[in-house]
């Protein structure tokens, strides 16, 4: 059945403050993974984070949240993680 | 002491959240008449078949600029330190942890063995203990 709303409440957890906010199914994941980043002052080292789902990286920030929440069954309220990728140099 | 608040604050901040996720039950060991506080962690890596791992980061008064010291202990009596408590080196190894380094050490930012060992020209900076459990978690998961 679709969903009559145009927005989800997705909450991120971050090593900084969480992100628990409406979001516009039209628009891409990047944005979620923008605001996430804005948390933790990550915006200039975007490649150095991964945004997941059940300790999966969502890493085709191009999809489209409502899409995304459809194939995975997200709701109001679906937890999301914000992680550092480790760099070992 | 500064410099044990300090680390007391830092695993008292730890967030719940990834606390319970990853199942790491910290626990901070002092030793009386010491300059050393020590936190216990235990890990569970998927890429050793489920092995449990039980990581000592060694706090001392220079924490902040030379890191967090570490060393993996017997997960069963956390007093015993030894290379057989480390993850392997090969077959399956768990990027930069290098247990055949001298010292054994870890290569993640964070911890004594990056800032003082392998990289001693790169600062702690704002690096954190959530963000290096979260790093380490990884690289023995993956």
């Amino acid at each position: 059945m679709p969903n009559p709303k145009n927005t989800i409440r997705l909450v991120v957890v971050t090593t900084a403050d969480d992100v628990d906010e409406e979001f516009n199914v039209n628009q891409p994941l990047q944005v979620l993974f923008n605001r996430a980043l804005h948390e933790v002052g990550g915006e200039g080292n975007q490649d150095q984070f991964a945004l997941e789902y059940n300790d999966v990286e969502l890493s085709d920030l191009s999809r489209k949240i409502g899409d995304v929440a459809e194939e995975l069954g997200w709701v109001d309220g679906t937890q999301l993680d914000l992680v550092p990728k480790p760099v070992v140099v | 002491m500064a410099w044990r608040e300090d680390a007391r604050t830092e695993i008292d901040g730890l967030k719940p959240h990834f606390v319970s996720k990853h199942g790491w039950s910290p626990r901070i060991v002092e030793h009386e008449g010491t300059d050393v506080l020590d936190l216990i962690v235990t890990l569970h890596s998927k890429r050793l078949g489920g092995r449990v791992l039980a990581l000592r980061l060694r706090y001392q008064p220079d924490w902040q600029i030379a890191g967090r010291r570490e060393a993996f202990v017997d997960p069963d009596d956390r007093s015993r330190e030894g290379l057989e408590h480390w993850p392997p080196a090969r077959d399956p190894n768990v990027r930069g942890v290098n247990p055949e380094h001298n010292p054994p050490c870890i290569c993640l930012r964070g911890v004594w063995g990056y800032h003082s060992v392998l990289h001693a020209d790169r600062p702690m900076g704002d690096t954190t203990l959530l963000g290096f459990l979260l790093e380490l978690q990884k690289v023995l998961d993956e």
